[in-house]
This record gives C-alpha cells, structure tokens and sequence, in this order.
C-alpha cells in the first residue's frame, strides 16, 4: 500500500505541470501584464514595455513558464504586480475562512445526507422514500448562489437572526455553510440511496438472509460498508470542489476568503496569484482524492490487494 | 456481478413478455407522470424562449429604462414587479430562457462531441496516444471547475464566447472519461472484432458500430451536464464574469437584484425560480430515462 | 416428529405483479414431498421456476415477489424446535405478521408435528434459516461478502443462532473448515472471498450451511458456475455430508448429470410446473414424459455424437404472461395433438408412484 501511496504521489508530478503550464497559458493571454497592472492605466505603452522588460516579462511563454516553475520549486510563487507582496504571504492569511466554510459543509452533507439516503434505500417505495427522492432532487436543482440569497433574506432582513456580513463569530458561518452544504448533502443523500439499492440487491445479502440474519444486521454490517465505498470518494470530491466553489459564498456573505481574493485577483489581472492559487488548490485536490483512494483500500481488502 | 444481476432480472422480465426495446422505454417513461411534466414543461420554455425573440424588441421592451414604473410590486401588468430601472421583470425572465437554454444545450452539444471525439479516439486507438491524452483530461479534473471557468471567462471576455469555451472545457473532460470506458467495452465485444477481422476500417468501425452503443448509456448524464451548464453559466453571471447587465440573464439578473433584495424580494425570486424550475426538469427528465432505461422495469 | 417426510410442499403459488396490476406466476401450484434423509432433484430449464420454488421454501423471496397461496408444511426432526415454532405459532397468532403469506390461514389444519412455513413470522422465518435449513447459491462468486473475511461470514451463522462466545465459534468454524476438506482453515479463516479459487469459495458456503447441522439443505444449481472437475469435487463432498448427517437435501439443477449423480428422486419442472416425478432409476429408465425425454436425449453422449447432431429440443418456455391454453409444452411437443391444445393435464400415477403431467405418455 506504502508502494501504492508512492506511485500515485509520482503521478501528481505530471498533472502540476499540466496544471500549471495549461494555467500560464490562458493567462499569457490575458490583456493585463506586469507593466499594465503595476504602473495603472495612466502609463503609456512606453512606460510599460520598458517595466516589462525590466521584469523579463518580453521573454517567450516558455522560458518564462520554465523560470516560474524553478521559483516555484524553491517555494517562491511571485509576488503581486501591483503591491509587491509575495503571493504566498497574500494567499495564506485568506484560506483558513474557505477551509472552515468548506470543512463543516462537507461535515454536514455528510451527516445529513447520509443516512438519508440509507433511510430511502431501506424503505424504498414508502412514501418516506418517495418524499426524500423528492426532496433531495429539487435541492439538488437549486443553485447555490440562490439558496445563498433566500436565506439571507429570510434569517436575516425577515426574522433578523443571522448578521448577514462578516466573518466575526460562529453566526457569520451558519449562512454560508448552510448555502453550500444544503445542495451538497441533497446530492449525498441521492447518491447513498443508489449505493445502497446496489448493495442491499447483491447476492451475498441474499446469502446473509438465508443464514437468518435479520433487516439490522444486513444494513449495519453487511450493506453498509460496501456502499460507502464510492460515497467516500464523492465526498472528498465535494470538498475539494467547495474549496474553490466557496467563492459564491464569500461573495454573497461578505466573506474575505480565498475564493474572493482569486475573484479579485482575476479582475485585476494579477497573474502570480491566479496561478499561485490554481496550483495551491490542484495540488490540495490531488492530495485530497489520494487520501479517499487510500481510505476506500483500508475498507475494501479487494481494492487493498490491487495495490499490490 | 451488475451484469449478471442484470441478466436474471432480464430473464425475470422476458417471463413477464417483452417486446420492442425503445418502445417499452417510451411507455415506460410515459407512464411516469412526473417525468412527462417535466418534459411538457421543458417544451413549453423552449417554445416561450423562441417565441420572446420575436414577440418583445429586445431594445425597447427587454432593456429599455422606463422611469415611470420603477420598482413596482407584482401586479396585473407587470406579472413579476418591475426592476430598479422600470423594466418588466416577467419579459426579463421570459427573455432570459433564451440564454440559459442556449448555454446548457449547445455547450452540452459541443462538450458531447469533443467528448466522444476525444474518448473514443483515445480507447480505440490506445498506447502512447491514450495516455497521454487521458492525463492532460485528469490533469483538467483538478483545478476546481469554478476558478477555470472564472480564468477562461476573464481571459477571453466576459460574454457568449467566454462563457461557452468555460463551460466546455471543463465539462469535456467528463465526458471523455466517461465515452471511453463504454468504448473500451464495446471495443471488444465480438462484433467489433469480427468487424475488423473483415477489414472494416476504422472510421466505419467507430461510427457504425461504436458510437450507436455509447448512446443509451450517457443520456441520462448529458441531461444532467445540461443541468449543471445552466447552473454554471448563471452563477458566472451572479459572479458578474458572464452575460453583462442589461441582458436579462438570469444569474445577473440576481447580481442586480442583490442590493434591493432587503425592500424588494421579488425581485430575487422569479429569476432564481426560473433557474430551479429549468434544472429541476431536466434532472427529472434524466431520472425519469434511469428509471426508464432500467432492464428491471421494462 | 415425522420419520418420513421433512417437508411437504402443497400447491405453491408463488407470484410476480406486475407493473399494471397484472399477476404472472413463476411457480404455479407445485407439489413436491421432500423424505427425512434423501436427496431429492429440481430439474428444469432456467426460467422454469425452479430457483423460484426453492426460495419460497426459506420465503427468501425479493419484493415484489411473494407467496399466493399454497402449503408449506416443515417437519422439524428436534421436539425443541417444533415446540419454538409451534408455541408461538398459535399462542401469539394476532401479532404475528406473517409478511408474506396474506392467504395463509386458508390451510385451517396444521398436523401435529408440523409448522406451516407460509404462516410463520419473519422473526420466526430468520430462527429456521441458516439454523434448520439453509441454502447455497450459484454464483461462489458473489454469495460471499467481498469486505469481511470467510471466516467471520461463517461464524456470523453461528452467532446469529446459538449464544457461544466468539472464540469456541471460531473453534466450530475451523471444523467445518476442516469437514469440507478447506486445506489449512487457520490461514483461510482469515481470507477475503476474492483471494480464495470458485471451488474454495462455494466450500465456504458449503460450510457456512452445514456449520450449525441443518437437517435440510437446498442447493440452488451448486456447481453450475465451477469447473467439470471442480464439481465433481463439490458433488462428492455433498454426497459424503448428506450421507454422514442423515441430511435432506433439494438439488436445483438443469444439468440431468448431476441429477444422476446424487439425487434419490427426480421432479421434473416445466414453465412453472411439476411436469414429471419419479425415483432416480425408474425415471432414467422409463422417461414419460416429452419434455423429459427430452432432456434425456439432449445429454451430450460420446457415441451419439459420432453419428450425428446433437438432439434439441426446439422453442424456448413460453412467457408466464402468455401461456398455451392447454398443455404448456404442447408448442414445442412432437406428439401434441387437439386435446393437448385444448384442455390442460394433471398429474397423474402410471404406477409405481411415478406421476406424468401428459395426456399422450402411454402412447409415446
């Protein structure tokens, strides 16, 4: 498993080149650069071809790229064009916020949507079942930016119970969290009832009634494990993909996060820190998707084996 | 294991007498009444979203001011209010299915063909070829698909074009994924070898005898990437990176409505409902064909 | 206690509604007695109903499946067991949710000695599986679960139905480990299903059934998914454990082969009856029935084969939704004539306790 865990860390290598490199490339043809951003739109084109130069921004794509990639390698991401502050030291402050906002949203996708979706497989076809089926669709529909507003105006501006801004106390994050774990664990909570269908119709479940065990026994010990396999999977995926999609959150609740730095960063054209984030976050994806990989080995002995 | 379970509900279902396969899935599906709605639904916005190109002149009637009615309630006239600028809101909505429609159809189209392109060229084909094409798609899977799209929208301009390369890029990858492994499956499969023992050559191969089998199996997840795209391109839009105000897009018709949404709700809703509703059946519509396409129900 | 019978099967209608409110029936009013100690054979084509009856017997049916009408009489051989099944059968009748078997009480008299399966609850039902009688599947495959190791799926069994502790549990399941020749059961115990070969696999199921000493087996197409060589093993080992525990056993099978090779008596099932019943030797020997005979002549022979084709029957088993007025093999029967069309035939005695379900077998 060790052999495995070291095979699939080598493979992330490629993928941050491929990353990153695809990254620089769109950026390359951004209209902003360096001089533009720095020297503000009072420069004249002189100006800025000559601040330009100054920063080797007139070399080609590639070396520039190759020249990024060795900084990065030591750790230096950039610095921002306009204020000269080192990308990582602009960055960093502003993750702890998503990485909250993201973590208990994952947290309660999961603990809501999970046994949901057992309940609705185990009672399939009852009106609970079809209720749930129902209801986890149409939140599922909803976009999360509007779920975003109809909360605000309901616990904030109607019932005055929430702070609709800011980042002071645990209040400022019930919104937030809420606007992204709500379409999250409706999604949860569909893709467990699937799972467990799956499993509850596999042979060995037939096999485990005909040793007499009992509707519990079966869910708990025998169904239960097997369909969380993929489920594991799709929550590391959810909260890797909430760690860049919490911006829509930030933006509604007034969160400075990291999302709205990179919003920012990217109408201002301020490349470094596009790119310092994309890697920061791909990276954190990668890592995050190896772990689910490695968890769903520990539960599943098949998969366990393969790793050889 | 799935296919064997497969194979004795099929039997199950032959005892119970079958007959032509995309009838039953037809009746099947019309049968489920939720599904029909949604599909009735469906066809009535794409005809309200064709018919507002010619029934409102999108300068005068869609973004027009008119200072005299700012911000008015719901009413007789004005359906769903008017906005800050005197607009009627319902036009707006009506209006703005053309973008959101257009945006989940032809990006899912496009995505669709790039992606069977990419996936059935890399599964048929293999080797170095395979690989290397497979990693740059997984590669693309990485970077969240928001902060893609929020780069690619800011590179080539916020509007139509952004919006449509944003959507498909980061949707393409899926796709590939998900078209070669069915290609992988069908590839070998007799009849495909047997079609090029016979030396069928390969463009006829992957058109006649491939790509017909992919089709049933990624239905039900292009319905659900037509969802998603509409969802994606109304968020860019709140995120004031898509459609640019005055077009009545719905997610930027939410961004406007966000500072007067405290005094005037309504107009936070309608758009935001528009956006549900159109997801909502097309998500219905593909669990609808799930359950439809299921051999168990047949 | 009955001596002779273990378990008597009176015309068992077991149903799958369809969408629309249609009704057909995979096992439609079988009869079967299964002898305390013999095995007994379930021959048929796939789809015929025969698994289907096998699982009403442990009503381990899957929903919307479920059992119409009909007798499903269990002898139990242990006086504690009857006396577990029977009290409560009748002393708490009005809580019990018999949950498959609406029409149940139609059979008012229960005889002494006897449970009616059809009228137990689903408490009572899991008390008699695994623990009375027990079942192994096709598919070695995937009867096992693919996260717990065998050695804890075979003592879950034991578990379930005594309470030992977990480590003479442990010493019970290396012994049947050991009784179904499972070489080195200490370094199995601790396998998971998809690191042992389909024959070690379907002997762990085999295990799993006999581990707690069931008087009555039902073997649903046991070595249909193995090896030529590998089910002869497997055969063997059943003959040697029904032999040595006086078990009963119900042998579901397509393969006559195997019919030949261990059964006592032979039913012969057909689209959802019982079509022929005979001991093993007079039915081998004195086939009636058409559909019989024609499986008879269907076995691959060495000398035949030199001669020419193969013999077929032709046609597949009708639909359940659309069955023949009359006789439901008559489509594919070379002696059907007007009356086979026409009116359906009984079960009848020829003699000898040999039944036939045909009009024209004299003749044939």
């Amino acid at each position: 498993m060790l052999k495995f865990a070291v095979k699939r860390i080598l493979f992330i290598i490629p993928s941050i080149f491929i990353i990153t490199f695809v990254t620089f490339l769109i950026m390359s043809f951004s209209a902003g650069s360096p001089g533009s951003v720095a020297l503000g739109i009072t420069a004249t084109p002189e100006e800025i071809a000559e601040y330009n130069h100054a920063v080797g921004y007139d070399r080609p794509v590639l070396v520039r790229y190759a020249d990024y990639m060795l900084n990065a390698l030591q750790g230096d991401f950039g610095e921002s064009y306009s204020s000269g502050v080192p990308v990582v030291d602009l960055l960093m402050p502003k993750f702890p916020t998503t990485l909250k906002l993201a973590l208990f949203a994952v947290l309660f996708s999961a603990l809501i949507g999970i046994p949901i979706g057992v309940l609705a497989a185990v009672k399939k076809g009852t009106i609970a079942d079809t209720g749930t089926t129902v209801v986890s669709l149409v939140l599922a529909s909803i976009p999360g930016f509007w779920l975003g507003l109809l909360l605000l105006l309901l616990f904030s501006y109607q019932l005055g119970l929430l702070p609709p801004f800011g980042i002071g106390t645990w209040k400022h994050y019930v919104m937030p969290v809420a606007t992204l774990a709500i379409p999250s664990s409706a999604y949860v909570a569909r893709m467990v009832r699937m799972t467990m269908l799956e499993a509850l119709s596999s042979d060995y479940v037939r096999t485990a009634r005909a040793k007499g065990a009992g509707p519990g026994r079966i869910v708990f010990v025998h169904v239960l494990r097997n369909a969380m396999l993929p489920v594991i999977t799709q929550l590391g995926m959810s909260f890797a993909g909430l760690l860049g999609g919490a911006v829509i959150a930030e933006q509604i609740f007034g969160m400075p996060g990291f999302g709205t730095a990179i919003l920012e960063a990217i109408n201002k054209k301020e490349t470094m820190i596009v790119l310092g984030a994309t890697i920061f976050l791909s990276l954190l994806y990668m890592l995050i998707m190896l772990a689910m990989d490695l968890i769903n080995a520990l539960l599943n002995p098949k998969i366990r084996d393969n790793m050889g | 294991m799935t296919k064997r379970r497969r194979s004795r509900q099929k039997r199950l279902a032959d005892m119970a007498g079958q007959t032509n396969p995309a009838m039953d899935v037809w009746r099947n599906f019309a049968r489920h009444p939720v599904s029909m709605a949604a599909l009735v639904i469906l066809i009535l916005m794409i005809i309200a979203a064709v018919v507002s190109g010619f029934l409102f002149d999108y300068d005068t009637e869609v973004t027009a001011l008119n200072p005299a009615e700012l911000l008015q309630p719901p009413s007789a006239e004005h359906w769903f209010g008017t906005d800050k600028f005197g607009r009627d809101v319902f036009i707006r909505v009506m209006y703005g299915a053309r973008y959101s429609l257009f945006f989940g159809i032809v990006t899912t189209a496009v995505s669709m063909v790039l992606g069977i392109l990419i996936g059935a060229t890399c599964a048929y084909f293999g080797g170095l070829y395979d690989i290397i094409v497979m990693r740059i798609m997984d590669s693309l899977v990485c970077i969240p698909s928001i902060l893609l799209m929020l780069t690619l929208v800011a590179v080539l301009g916020k509007g139509m074009r952004g919006i449509i390369i944003a959507l498909v890029v980061t949707s393409v990858p899926g796709f590939a994924r998900i078209i070669r492994s069915i290609v992988l499956n069908v590839v070998h499969q007799e009849y495909v070898e047997a079609a090029r023992a016979s030396g069928t050559g390969n463009g006829t191969i992957i058109l006649r005898h491939i790509l017909p089998n992919c089709f049933g199996p990624i239905l039900v997840d292009v319905l659900m990437s037509v969802s998603s795209c509409i969802m994606a391109a109304a968020s860019l839009s709140f995120l004031g990176m898509g459609i640019q105000a005055p077009a009545p897009e719905w997610g930027s018709m939410l961004n406007e409505a966000m500072e007067h949404m405290r005094a005037y709700p309504y107009l936070g809703i309608f758009p935001g409902l528009a956006i549900v509703i159109t997801t909502l059946c097309f998500n219905l519509l593909g669990d609808g064909l799930t359950d439809a396409l299921d051999p168990k129900n047949r | 206690m009955n001596n002779e019978i273990l378990m008597q099967v009176t015309d068992l209608h077991t149903v799958l509604p369809l969408k629309g409110g249609n009704l057909v029936a995979p096992v439609d009013g079988v009869n079967l007695t299964i002898p305390r100690g013999k095995t007994v054979g379930l021959v048929g084509e796939s789809g015929c109903g025969k698994s289907m009856t096998a699982r009403s017997l442990m009503r381990l049916l899957d929903h919307p499946i479920r059992i119409q009408s009909g007798s499903i009489l269990y002898y139990p051989g242990s006086e504690a067991d009857l006396a577990r099944l029977t009290q409560s059968q009748t002393g708490k009748k009005s809580l019990s949710r018999p949950a498959q078997a609406a029409q149940a009480p139609e059979i008012p008299e229960i005889p002494e000695g006897a449970v009616e399966i059809t009228a137990l609850t689903e408490k009572q039902m899991r008390s008699i599986r695994g623990h009375n009688i027990t079942m192994i599947f096709q598919e070695p495959m995937t009867a096992l679960n693919p996260s717990i190791t065998v050695g804890k799926q075979v003592r879950e069994a034991i578990l379930l139905h005594e309470k030992v502790s977990k480590k003479e549990a442990r010493e019970r399941v290396l012994q049947s480990f050991r009784d179904v020749g499972i070489p080195e059961p200490e370094r199995r115990y601790k396998s998971y299903p998809h690191q042992l070969s389909g024959g070690l696999r379907q002997r762990i199921c085999i295990a799993m059934a006999m581990v707690l000493h069931p008087e009555f087996l039902i073997a649903d197409e046991p070595t249909t998914a193995l090896d030529v060589t590998v089910e002869a093993q497997i055969l063997a080992l059943m003959k040697q454990l029904q032999r040595s525990r006086e078990m009963s056993i119900l042998m579901i099978t397509h393969n006559l082969g195997v019919v030949a090779d261990i059964c006592d008596e032979v039913n012969v099932m057909y689209a959802g009856q019982i079509v022929e019943y005979a001991d093993k030797t007079e039915l081998f020997r004195n086939a009636r029935h058409p559909y019989t005979r024609g499986l008879m002549k269907a076995i691959p022979r060495v000398r035949s084969e030199i001669k020419g084709d193969l013999f077929t029957i032709e046609g597949t088993v009708p639909n359940f939704s659309d069955m023949p007025a009359g006789c439901r093999f008559c489509d594919r029967c070379p002696y059907a004539d007007e009356q086979c069309r026409t009116r359906e035939p009984q079960l009848r005695d020829i003699g000898g306790g040999h039944l036939v379900r045909c009009f024209r077998e004299v003749e044939t």
